[in-house]
Protein backbone atom coordinates (compact mmCIF):
# COMPACT_ATOMS: atom_id res chain seq x y z
CA UNK A 1 0.00 0.00 0.00
CA UNK A 2 2.83 2.69 1.19
CA UNK A 3 4.31 1.36 -2.48
CA UNK A 4 1.16 3.00 -3.95
CA UNK A 5 1.14 5.77 -1.94
CA UNK A 6 4.47 7.06 -2.32
CA UNK A 7 4.53 6.18 -6.49
CA UNK A 8 5.70 9.04 -8.78
CA UNK A 9 3.50 11.71 -9.89
CA UNK A 10 3.20 10.04 -13.64
CA UNK A 11 1.16 6.51 -11.79
CA UNK A 12 3.83 4.84 -12.37
CA UNK A 13 6.27 2.78 -8.95
CA UNK A 14 9.95 2.69 -8.80
CA UNK A 15 11.49 0.58 -11.65
CA UNK A 16 9.08 1.65 -14.03
CA UNK A 17 6.36 -1.20 -13.01
CA UNK A 18 2.93 0.72 -13.91
CA UNK A 19 1.61 1.24 -10.07
CA UNK A 20 -2.28 0.31 -11.28
CA UNK A 21 -2.56 -3.29 -12.32
CA UNK A 22 -5.02 -3.75 -15.65
CA UNK A 23 -6.71 -7.00 -15.62
CA UNK A 24 -6.90 -8.78 -19.44
CA UNK A 25 -10.53 -7.26 -19.80
CA UNK A 26 -9.53 -3.69 -19.40
CA UNK A 27 -10.45 -3.16 -16.17
CA UNK A 28 -8.45 -2.01 -13.37
CA UNK A 29 -8.00 -4.29 -10.66
CA UNK A 30 -8.21 -1.80 -7.79
CA UNK A 31 -11.93 -0.66 -9.28
CA UNK A 32 -13.05 -4.30 -9.78
CA UNK A 33 -12.18 -4.77 -6.16
CA UNK A 34 -14.22 -1.45 -5.17
CA UNK A 35 -16.70 -2.09 -7.11
CA UNK A 36 -17.17 -5.44 -5.14
CA UNK A 37 -17.32 -3.54 -1.94
CA UNK A 38 -20.06 -1.36 -2.73
CA UNK A 39 -22.57 -4.48 -3.69
CA UNK A 40 -23.74 -2.57 -6.85
CA UNK A 41 -24.21 -5.37 -9.54
CA UNK A 42 -22.07 -4.47 -12.45
CA UNK A 43 -23.04 -6.71 -15.72
CA UNK A 44 -19.70 -6.49 -16.81
CA UNK A 45 -17.94 -8.65 -13.85
CA UNK A 46 -21.03 -10.73 -13.69
CA UNK A 47 -19.80 -12.32 -17.03
CA UNK A 48 -15.88 -11.78 -16.87
CA UNK A 49 -14.06 -14.52 -15.75
CA UNK A 50 -10.94 -11.93 -15.42
CA UNK A 51 -13.48 -10.03 -13.11
CA UNK A 52 -14.61 -13.21 -11.31
CA UNK A 53 -10.92 -14.44 -10.55
CA UNK A 54 -10.04 -11.22 -9.09
CA UNK A 55 -12.95 -11.51 -7.15
CA UNK A 56 -12.64 -14.91 -5.82
CA UNK A 57 -8.54 -13.86 -5.18
CA UNK A 58 -10.21 -11.04 -2.81
CA UNK A 59 -12.29 -13.52 -0.88
CA UNK A 60 -9.46 -15.92 -0.51
CA UNK A 61 -7.47 -13.35 1.32
CA UNK A 62 -10.23 -11.70 3.12
CA UNK A 63 -10.68 -15.53 4.75
CA UNK A 64 -7.39 -15.24 5.49
CA UNK A 65 -7.00 -11.89 7.46
CA UNK A 66 -10.32 -12.82 9.16
CA UNK A 67 -8.96 -16.34 10.44
CA UNK A 68 -5.11 -14.42 11.35
CA UNK A 69 -7.80 -12.73 13.54
CA UNK A 70 -9.82 -15.56 14.88
CA UNK A 71 -6.55 -17.33 15.79
CA UNK A 72 -4.72 -14.28 17.52
CA UNK A 73 -3.66 -14.85 21.02
CA UNK A 74 -5.31 -13.10 23.79
CA UNK A 75 -2.10 -11.21 24.45
CA UNK A 76 -1.81 -9.69 21.63
CA UNK A 77 -5.11 -7.71 23.01
CA UNK A 78 -3.42 -6.27 26.01
CA UNK A 79 -3.38 -2.65 25.71
CA UNK A 80 0.02 -2.42 25.09
CA UNK A 81 0.40 1.28 25.64
CA UNK A 82 -0.51 0.50 29.74
CA UNK A 83 2.10 -2.62 29.54
CA UNK A 84 5.08 -0.08 27.86
CA UNK A 85 3.85 1.82 31.22
CA UNK A 86 3.94 -0.39 33.17
CA UNK A 87 6.90 -1.97 32.18
CA UNK A 88 8.44 1.32 32.40
CA UNK A 89 7.13 2.04 35.94
CA UNK A 90 9.75 -1.23 36.60
CA UNK A 91 12.81 0.11 35.03
CA UNK A 92 12.21 3.38 37.39
CA UNK A 93 11.35 1.02 40.51
CA UNK A 94 14.83 -0.61 39.86
CA UNK A 95 16.58 2.42 39.95
CA UNK A 96 15.16 3.48 42.92
CA UNK A 97 13.67 0.65 44.81
CA UNK A 98 13.24 2.53 48.29
CA UNK A 99 11.76 0.23 51.23
CA UNK A 100 11.26 -2.99 51.22
CA UNK A 101 8.12 -4.68 52.95
CA UNK A 102 8.15 -7.97 54.73
CA UNK A 103 5.93 -10.65 52.92
CA UNK A 104 3.90 -14.36 54.33
CA UNK A 105 5.23 -15.46 57.88
CA UNK A 106 8.11 -15.04 59.83
CA UNK A 107 10.27 -18.05 58.76
CA UNK A 108 10.06 -17.18 55.14
CA UNK A 109 12.31 -15.03 53.53
CA UNK A 110 9.99 -13.20 50.78
CA UNK A 111 9.91 -9.85 50.59
CA UNK A 112 7.94 -6.64 48.33
CA UNK A 113 9.03 -3.23 47.24
CA UNK A 114 6.84 -0.44 48.85
CA UNK A 115 6.46 1.17 45.85
CA UNK A 116 5.25 -2.10 43.94
CA UNK A 117 2.34 -2.54 46.67
CA UNK A 118 1.33 0.78 46.89
CA UNK A 119 0.87 0.91 42.93
CA UNK A 120 -1.27 -2.26 43.66
CA UNK A 121 -3.00 -0.03 45.93
CA UNK A 122 -3.42 2.83 44.30
CA UNK A 123 -5.01 0.62 41.33
CA UNK A 124 -7.42 -1.19 43.60
CA UNK A 125 -8.75 1.90 45.36
CA UNK A 126 -8.81 3.60 41.74
CA UNK A 127 -11.92 1.25 40.57
CA UNK A 128 -13.94 2.87 42.90
CA UNK A 129 -16.51 5.35 41.73
CA UNK A 130 -15.63 8.86 42.36
CA UNK A 131 -12.36 8.26 43.91
CA UNK A 132 -9.34 9.15 42.79
CA UNK A 133 -6.14 7.49 44.52
CA UNK A 134 -2.94 10.09 45.50
CA UNK A 135 0.12 9.44 47.51
CA UNK A 136 0.40 6.04 49.11
CA UNK A 137 3.12 5.05 51.66
CA UNK A 138 3.57 1.46 53.15
CA UNK A 139 5.47 0.67 56.49
CA UNK A 140 5.58 -1.75 59.02
CA UNK A 141 2.77 -0.94 61.68
CA UNK A 142 4.93 0.59 64.44
CA UNK A 143 2.46 -0.70 67.56
CA UNK A 144 2.88 -3.88 65.90
CA UNK A 145 7.14 -4.34 66.15
CA UNK A 146 7.25 -2.16 69.36
CA UNK A 147 6.57 -5.41 71.67
CA UNK A 148 8.19 -7.68 69.50
CA UNK A 149 11.41 -9.13 69.82
CA UNK A 150 14.42 -7.69 67.16
CA UNK A 151 15.00 -9.81 64.24
CA UNK A 152 17.42 -9.66 62.21
CA UNK A 153 17.21 -8.46 58.58
CA UNK A 154 18.65 -7.39 55.80
CA UNK A 155 19.91 -3.66 55.28
CA UNK A 156 16.99 -1.19 54.09
CA UNK A 157 14.30 -3.79 54.74
CA UNK A 158 11.57 -2.97 57.00
CA UNK A 159 10.58 -5.10 59.97
CA UNK A 160 8.71 -8.22 60.14
CA UNK A 161 4.72 -7.38 61.15
CA UNK A 162 1.57 -5.97 59.89
CA UNK A 163 1.56 -3.01 57.57
CA UNK A 164 0.39 0.09 57.77
CA UNK A 165 -0.70 1.94 55.22
CA UNK A 166 -1.85 5.97 54.60
CA UNK A 167 -2.93 6.27 51.61
CA UNK A 168 -5.06 9.97 49.93
CA UNK A 169 -7.40 10.16 47.92
CA UNK A 170 -9.24 12.80 45.87
CA UNK A 171 -13.34 12.10 46.15
CA UNK A 172 -16.28 13.30 44.58
CA UNK A 173 -18.43 16.00 45.67
CA UNK A 174 -21.52 14.03 46.48
CA UNK A 175 -19.77 11.45 47.94
CA UNK A 176 -20.29 10.63 51.91
CA UNK A 177 -16.72 10.84 52.90
CA UNK A 178 -17.13 8.44 55.51
CA UNK A 179 -18.46 5.83 53.42
CA UNK A 180 -15.82 6.38 51.07
CA UNK A 181 -12.94 5.91 53.43
CA UNK A 182 -14.55 2.48 54.71
CA UNK A 183 -14.45 1.06 50.48
CA UNK A 184 -10.89 2.89 50.63
CA UNK A 185 -10.24 0.33 53.54
CA UNK A 186 -12.04 -2.72 52.28
CA UNK A 187 -10.60 -2.39 48.90
CA UNK A 188 -7.11 -2.42 50.57
CA UNK A 189 -7.39 -4.85 52.41
CA UNK A 190 -8.80 -7.51 50.08
CA UNK A 191 -6.11 -5.93 47.40
CA UNK A 192 -3.41 -6.91 50.52
CA UNK A 193 -4.82 -10.46 51.00
CA UNK A 194 -5.70 -11.57 47.74
CA UNK A 195 -3.39 -9.84 45.35
CA UNK A 196 -0.39 -9.59 47.68
CA UNK A 197 -0.34 -11.82 50.79
CA UNK A 198 0.41 -8.45 52.68
CA UNK A 199 -0.86 -8.57 56.54
CA UNK A 200 -2.45 -5.12 57.19
CA UNK A 201 -3.44 -3.71 60.80
CA UNK A 202 -4.27 -0.10 59.61
CA UNK A 203 -5.33 1.63 56.58
CA UNK A 204 -5.41 5.35 57.28
CA UNK A 205 -7.52 7.47 54.57
CA UNK A 206 -6.51 10.98 54.04
CA UNK A 207 -9.36 13.08 51.75
CA UNK A 208 -6.60 15.12 50.27
CA UNK A 209 -9.27 17.07 47.77
CA UNK A 210 -12.44 16.84 46.34
CA UNK A 211 -13.41 16.36 42.76
CA UNK A 212 -15.96 18.07 40.62
CA UNK A 213 -19.44 16.56 39.78
CA UNK A 214 -17.75 15.02 36.75
CA UNK A 215 -15.58 13.22 38.44
CA UNK A 216 -12.37 14.63 37.47
CA UNK A 217 -10.18 16.66 38.61
CA UNK A 218 -9.19 19.51 36.76
CA UNK A 219 -5.85 20.30 34.86
CA UNK A 220 -4.03 21.93 37.24
CA UNK A 221 -5.06 19.58 39.96
CA UNK A 222 -4.22 16.82 37.33
CA UNK A 223 -0.77 17.92 37.34
CA UNK A 224 -0.37 18.48 40.56
CA UNK A 225 -1.45 15.18 41.01
CA UNK A 226 1.27 13.66 38.53
CA UNK A 227 3.74 15.63 40.26
CA UNK A 228 3.05 14.86 43.81
CA UNK A 229 3.29 10.87 42.79
CA UNK A 230 6.70 11.88 40.84
CA UNK A 231 7.99 13.30 44.18
CA UNK A 232 6.23 10.16 45.81
CA UNK A 233 8.30 8.24 43.79
CA UNK A 234 11.65 10.44 44.88
CA UNK A 235 10.52 9.83 48.71
CA UNK A 236 10.15 6.47 48.34
CA UNK A 237 13.73 5.94 46.87
CA UNK A 238 15.76 7.61 49.49
CA UNK A 239 17.71 5.50 51.32
CA UNK A 240 16.94 2.10 49.81
CA UNK A 241 19.26 -0.52 48.86
CA UNK A 242 21.30 -0.67 45.55
CA UNK B 1 35.77 -24.87 36.28
CA UNK B 2 36.73 -22.32 38.81
CA UNK B 3 35.22 -20.79 42.05
CA UNK B 4 33.90 -18.41 39.98
CA UNK B 5 32.44 -19.74 37.10
CA UNK B 6 30.40 -22.10 39.52
CA UNK B 7 28.31 -19.37 40.79
CA UNK B 8 27.60 -18.24 37.71
CA UNK B 9 26.22 -21.78 35.82
CA UNK B 10 24.21 -22.00 39.44
CA UNK B 11 22.92 -18.63 38.31
CA UNK B 12 21.26 -19.92 35.44
CA UNK B 13 19.92 -23.00 36.57
CA UNK B 14 18.28 -20.37 39.02
CA UNK B 15 17.27 -17.98 36.76
CA UNK B 16 15.70 -20.92 34.13
CA UNK B 17 13.81 -22.31 37.03
CA UNK B 18 12.39 -18.86 38.23
CA UNK B 19 11.58 -17.95 35.06
CA UNK B 20 9.40 -20.87 34.58
CA UNK B 21 7.57 -20.49 37.65
CA UNK B 22 3.66 -19.39 36.70
CA UNK B 23 2.87 -15.90 38.28
CA UNK B 24 6.85 -14.78 36.62
CA UNK B 25 7.11 -11.91 34.25
CA UNK B 26 10.50 -11.56 34.63
CA UNK B 27 13.66 -11.28 36.35
CA UNK B 28 14.93 -7.71 37.34
CA UNK B 29 16.15 -6.43 34.67
CA UNK B 30 19.24 -5.72 35.91
CA UNK B 31 19.56 -2.01 33.77
CA UNK B 32 22.29 -0.61 36.24
CA UNK B 33 24.39 -3.20 36.11
CA UNK B 34 24.63 -3.69 32.07
CA UNK B 35 25.52 0.28 32.20
CA UNK B 36 27.88 -0.05 34.73
CA UNK B 37 29.69 -3.34 32.02
CA UNK B 38 28.78 -1.00 29.26
CA UNK B 39 31.01 1.45 30.26
CA UNK B 40 33.70 -1.27 31.11
CA UNK B 41 33.96 -0.88 34.99
CA UNK B 42 32.72 -4.24 35.17
CA UNK B 43 30.83 -4.04 38.25
CA UNK B 44 29.12 -7.12 38.07
CA UNK B 45 31.60 -9.64 36.59
CA UNK B 46 32.16 -12.98 38.98
CA UNK B 47 28.85 -12.40 40.50
CA UNK B 48 26.01 -13.15 38.36
CA UNK B 49 26.57 -10.53 36.08
CA UNK B 50 25.22 -12.38 32.85
CA UNK B 51 22.26 -10.69 31.08
CA UNK B 52 19.32 -12.64 32.16
CA UNK B 53 20.35 -13.53 35.39
CA UNK B 54 20.98 -10.46 36.83
CA UNK B 55 17.73 -11.00 38.85
CA UNK B 56 19.80 -13.72 40.99
CA UNK B 57 22.61 -13.44 43.29
CA UNK B 58 24.37 -16.79 44.70
CA UNK B 59 26.83 -16.79 47.06
CA UNK B 60 28.74 -19.79 48.33
CA UNK B 61 28.99 -19.48 52.35
CA UNK B 62 32.35 -19.31 54.25
CA UNK B 63 33.54 -22.35 56.39
CA UNK B 64 30.31 -24.22 55.54
CA UNK B 65 28.98 -25.98 52.62
CA UNK B 66 25.54 -24.63 50.74
CA UNK B 67 24.70 -21.26 49.11
CA UNK B 68 22.94 -18.45 49.39
CA UNK B 69 20.56 -17.39 46.59
CA UNK B 70 18.71 -14.08 46.25
CA UNK B 71 16.25 -13.68 43.84
CA UNK B 72 14.56 -10.49 42.51
CA UNK B 73 11.23 -11.07 40.16
CA UNK B 74 8.35 -8.93 38.53
CA UNK B 75 5.30 -10.57 39.06
CA UNK B 76 2.26 -10.64 36.45
CA UNK B 77 -0.68 -9.01 37.39
CA UNK B 78 -3.42 -11.28 38.66
CA UNK B 79 -0.51 -13.77 40.75
CA UNK B 80 -0.79 -13.17 44.64
CA UNK B 81 2.73 -12.08 45.43
CA UNK B 82 3.23 -14.41 48.55
CA UNK B 83 1.87 -17.73 46.27
CA UNK B 84 4.26 -16.91 43.54
CA UNK B 85 7.30 -16.28 45.68
CA UNK B 86 6.56 -19.42 47.95
CA UNK B 87 6.56 -21.43 44.02
CA UNK B 88 9.58 -19.39 43.13
CA UNK B 89 11.57 -20.58 46.48
CA UNK B 90 10.22 -24.52 45.73
CA UNK B 91 11.56 -24.85 42.21
CA UNK B 92 14.96 -22.81 43.07
CA UNK B 93 15.10 -25.88 45.54
CA UNK B 94 14.14 -28.06 43.37
CA UNK B 95 16.27 -27.50 40.45
CA UNK B 96 19.74 -27.33 42.78
CA UNK B 97 18.82 -30.50 44.15
CA UNK B 98 18.68 -32.02 40.24
CA UNK B 99 21.55 -33.73 38.84
CA UNK B 100 22.80 -30.86 36.73
CA UNK B 101 23.56 -28.64 39.68
CA UNK B 102 26.85 -30.62 40.41
CA UNK B 103 28.11 -32.31 43.43
CA UNK B 104 25.45 -33.46 46.08
CA UNK B 105 25.19 -31.26 48.65
CA UNK B 106 27.40 -28.58 47.20
CA UNK B 107 24.65 -26.57 45.87
CA UNK B 108 22.15 -26.97 48.32
CA UNK B 109 20.55 -23.81 49.32
CA UNK B 110 21.07 -23.08 52.51
CA UNK B 111 19.00 -19.95 51.88
CA UNK B 112 16.57 -18.70 49.30
CA UNK B 113 15.29 -14.77 49.84
CA UNK B 114 12.80 -13.96 46.91
CA UNK B 115 11.79 -10.21 46.79
CA UNK B 116 9.33 -8.88 44.26
CA UNK B 117 9.93 -5.85 42.60
CA UNK B 118 7.24 -5.20 40.33
CA UNK B 119 4.16 -6.03 39.14
CA UNK B 120 3.51 -5.86 35.36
Amino acid sequence: MAMNEDGTPDGTAFGGVPEEETLPCGRELAQVWEQAGTDEPDPHTAGCPHCAEALRALRTLEGVVARARVDEPEERQWDTAALAGRVMDVVRLELRPGRTLALGEDDEDAWIVEAAAARTFRAAVDVLPGVRAGSCRVETDPMSTATAAPSARPPGRLPRGPARVRIEVQVGLSWNLRLVADDVRARIVEAADSELGLRIAAVDVVVADLLDETGRPDEADEEDRLDEELDEEDRLGEGGPR
Amino acid sequence: MTEQQTPRALADLVAAAVLATRGVAFLRPGLAELLRSSVGLGAGRGTAGAAGASGVRVQRRKGSPGVDIEVYVVLCRGHRALDVTRAVRSAVVEALAGPTAGEPGEATPAQVRVTVTGVV
